[in-house]
């Protein structure tokens, strides 16, 4: 089990923003008061997303796909903008990861049709898993639906990684992946030991 | 390769939905019916481009813009139309010739060379459903129709260029203030960055612009075309010369490697001054036709659609997660009628909110009381002030609080009883309630019954056999509760009565009991000779919470099974445990009736056949208000007796009406 403090999270938040900065990598910091839980990690990321997979993998999970038919699907080519929210949950004590779609016209992406574009990346044997911490709840700042991972397990996967100097890089290198969120290797390197370098810094440059 | 005519990637535009915000408010604070142009401003970026997009947000109205990190501002204007018309007829290739003149303008002017960002400029046609959240919008990027740009070699990538290093270009980059547009010069052997405004005319040069296209694709950005046109205009010493663009293209802040270099021939100005010149650069919709976008923003702008959205989708989780098979559109779509609004009332519209259900209509006589707040969980203190509030219509309007989309109704009405006569000053009104009531049941897919009274129950139970809705009914004691679904009167199938299933009985959905089957009088006047405090529904207030929970989650167990209010239920005769375990749906199993008792915290699910007696759901009754309809229930309400002798049950009449007309407690 790993969790955070909240001073901890505090720590972790402003040497990520430091090495976003350095990075030229958009992680935005929004503070929303003083009180403990009121800060947090924002970007926006550009995705395209092929949805076709998507429903593929949704077919195969319920047999039947979901009723589309009152939206346009979003085009398998079609750039969407990704919101990212990096919360700190006071009951869990870890990071939580909220996200949520935009079209290139600005609308929403339903959170249904969200639920498979995320769906369809979360691959193979920790698909069950994932699929049980993926869920929706309102963004404790903002209070809009969000789909988030539910933090109730993120203690004991965050437990499996050995000491970690930046539990926040960890959280966001472990959980990110699986929902189109990539940490630049460059902030493991960072953290790292220095024959990790090598190996991330040619996997950074043949992006 | 030369000779070839290059390929310029046009303009997407991106809109972020802040953009679609800010247009709404300022429409309502600010610009309200003036639909004169207003300056905009859009960016772009070659920092790690996904494609050839314009991006406008929130920040496109500001007076004083600043793009956000590594973007670069892009000056526009917004047509904003006050009707779907003006959007639809106005002069689309007016416009963009309109907006063209304006670069011709600052071309002309020296304004590009000054401020080469004016270079590109952009408009949007737009018109703004607000009442909808519907936005129509067509962005435009003007440039001028030609001439065409023919390359001169073939296109080669910053890094296969030798005259060029990485570190020199990104040095210059570093060091010019205006970093969209300028121009690479060698001076002594070091290349260095000029501003477009300080360029002589020197040879070997190389023209450089920020490109916003991703790593990868050959064509420039839309970019170059005017970029390109801008030169053939200012410089004419480089007519049909070669010229040399370098399109810087950022993989991170340090990697321009994959920047191209395009090199072609700029043609000499053929057109007379005089001329009238032509411009492009329409924005194509999602499906690559030449026609506007609709932004639906009701999902995101709506607080309504907001909470509906929210409500399903938590709903929707289920579905996914735990119950594939769930159909949550069957519950959307069930009408459901609520006789009474108290505690159970209150209750049960709750719970029918919180599956989805859209559609409550209530009907109640009474007024909100003081005592009523703390146990009906739709009013409050304020309610019973007045002393004019009336249960069912502030019900209805709760409902509507809690939750904006559904569809709800609150009817003032007493329902006429069985031994309650009807005086015939009364009987024009009493005969108007009796059509709206039977104008609601029939209009209702699900009737539940949750009076304070067992007469009360008589003509919604009658008249939900009648018109074969599926009835739910809930009734409470001091400390237990009875919840049960009637016998449906929709004949499927030939129904065969109780059958064997293992060591258990089943029943047929089409032979199970209505609340009366049980009785062998009809209902009379049941609050004649009670106290007081019988009057009101004395019970331990958890009673009603747990009842009007099961009554929900009993219809929504039902409506799940394929063959809904038919279900068979099943019990057993013995005490003794059984091998065979009642057959489930998605939901589990699906009893007929649930009494339970709090003074142990048991329920016990008995199953109950038909009685072909029946005051409210035999057929004899069925048939005779089939017949005669309101004459039949004026007899009715006039005398109990008529009921009893119409069914026959008058031969029970040995039996002590005391003993029968018990309370809703016993079982």
């Amino acid at each position: 089990m790993l969790t955070m403090t909240w001073e901890e999270f505090q720590k972790d938040c402003g040497e990520l923003m430091h090495l976003s900065n350095e990075f030229d990598d958009g992680w935005e910091l929004v503070s929303k008061g003083s009180d403990v839980g009121q800060v947090y990690l924002k970007k926006t990321e550009k995705v395209r997303e092929n949805l076709e997979v998507a429903i593929d993998m949704e077919e195969c999970l319920l047999e039947e796909p979901l009723d589309l038919s009152s939206e346009e699907p979003v085009q398998s080519d079609e750039l969407i903008t990704v919101e990212y929210h990096v919360v700190y949950s006071i009951s869990y004590q870890v990071p939580m990861l909220f996200f949520r779609g935009y079209r290139s016209n600005g609308a929403l992406i339903s959170l249904e049709e969200s639920w498979k574009l995320f769906n369809a990346t979360i691959k193979s044997y920790t698909r069950q898993e994932m699929l049980s911490i993926l869920t929706q709840m309102d963004h404790p700042h903002l209070f809009k639906p969000f789909l988030c991972l539910h933090p109730c397990k993120t203690a004991e996967i965050l437990g499996q990684t050995s000491d970690s100097q930046n539990k926040l890089v960890t959280f966001l290198s472990v959980f990110g992946p699986y929902v189109h969120l990539k940490l630049s290797a460059k902030y493991g390197m960072y953290f790292n030991e220095p024959e990790a370098v090598q190996n991330i810094r040619r996997d950074t440059f043949s992006r | 390769m030369s000779e070839e005519i290059l390929q310029f990637l046009p303009f997407k535009s991106f809109v972020n939905s802040s953009f679609w915000h800010k247009l709404a408010e300022l429409k309502i604070d600010v610009l309200k019916l003036s639909d004169t142009p207003e300056t905009v401003h859009g960016f772009y970026s070659s920092f790690q481009a996904k494609s050839h997009l314009l991006e406008v947000d929130y920040s496109a109205f500001n007076s004083e813009f600043t793009p956000p990190k590594n973007c670069f501002p892009v000056q526009g204007t917004i047509y904003n139309k006050n009707t779907i018309e003006e959007f639809k007829n106005c002069n689309k290739v007016d416009l963009v010739n309109l907006e063209g003149q304006k670069f011709i303008e600052d071309l002309k002017n020296g304004k590009v060379l000054k401020d080469p960002w004016l270079l590109f400029r952009f408009f949007i046609l737009s018109f703004a459903d607000l009442k909808c959240h519907k936005y129509y919008y067509w962005f435009g990027f003007p440039c001028p129709m030609s001439p065409t740009f023919t390359k001169n070699t073939n296109t080669i990538s910053l890094k296969e260029c030798e005259e060029l290093s990485e570190d020199s270009v990104l040095e210059a980059f570093n060091g010019i203030p205006e970093k969209s547009f300028f121009v690479l010069t060698k001076t002594e052997g070091h290349w260095i960055g000029k501003a477009l405004a300080d360029y002589n005319g020197e040879p070997d040069v190389y023209f450089c612009f920020c490109d916003p296209v991703e790593v990868g694709l050959e064509q420039p950005s839309w970019l170059l075309r005017l970029y390109a046109y801008f030169l053939m205009k200012t410089y004419p010493a480089l007519h049909s010369k070669s010229v040399k663009f370098l399109g810087l293209r950022f993989s991170s802040t340090s990697d321009i490697s994959s920047s191209l270099i395009w090199n072609l021939v700029l043609p000499g100005d053929s057109k007379s001054p005089e001329e009238e010149i032509k411009f492009v650069g329409w924005e194509t919709n999602q499906n690559c036709k030449m026609g506007p976008r609709i932004a639906s923003m009701a999902d995101s702008m709506d607080p309504a659609k907001l909470a509906e959205n929210s409500v399903n989708l938590n709903l929707k989780l289920m579905k996914w997660r735990l119950l594939p098979d769930l159909n949550l559109d069957v519950i959307a779509q069930q009408k459901c009628l609520l006789f009474g609004a108290g505690t159970l009332g209150c209750g049960v519209a709750r719970n029918l909110l919180s599956w989805g259900f859209k559609n409550i209509t209530l009907v109640d006589s009474g007024k909100v009381s003081f005592s009523n707040p703390v146990r009906q969980s739709l009013y409050k203190h304020e309610d019973a002030l007045s002393g004019k509030q009336m249960k069912a219509t502030t019900a209805a309007d709760r409902l509507k609080e809690i939750n904006p989309s559904a569809v709800t109704k609150g009817y003032v009405m007493q329902i006429p009883m069985p031994g309650h006569a009807v005086g015939d000053s009364m009987r024009e009104t009493i005969t108007k309630d009796l059509e709206t009531i039977e104008e609601l049941v029939k209009n209702h897919d699900v009737i539940f019954l949750l009076t304070d009274s067992r007469e009360s129950r008589w003509l919604p139970t009658m008249l939900g056999a009648f018109y074969k809705k599926i009835v739910i009914n809930a009734a409470l004691g001091f400390d237990s509760y009875l919840v049960m679904r009637h016998g449906s009167s929709r004949k499927e199938n030939e129904a065969s009565g109780e059958t064997d299933y293992g060591d258990l009985k089943c029943v047929n959905g089409q032979n199970l009991a209505c609340y009366f089957c049980n009785d062998v009088t009809a209902p009379g006047d049941s609050m004649k000779d009670r106290t007081l405090d019988q009057q009101c529904t004395v019970t331990r207030p958890g009673v009603s919470n747990i009842a009007s929970s099961y009554a929900v989650e009993l219809l929504v167990a039902l409506l799940q099974h394929p063959l809904r209010e038919n279900a068979p239920a099943y019990f057993q005769l013995t005490e003794k445990k059984v091998k065979t375990s009642v057959p489930e749906g998605i939901l589990g199993i699906i009893p007929h009736s649930i009494r339970g008792m709090l003074c142990n915290y048991e329920n016990i699910l008995p199953a109950a056949m038909k009685f072909n007696q029946c005051v409210a759901c035999s057929e004899k009754v069925l048939a005779e208000f089939g017949q005669t309809h309101f004459e039949f229930l004026f007899k009715a309400f006039e005398s109990s007796k008529y009921l009893e002798d119409l069914t026959g049950i008058s031969q029970y009449e040995d039996l002590e009406n005391d003993i029968i007309e018990c309370s809703d407690s016993d079982f």
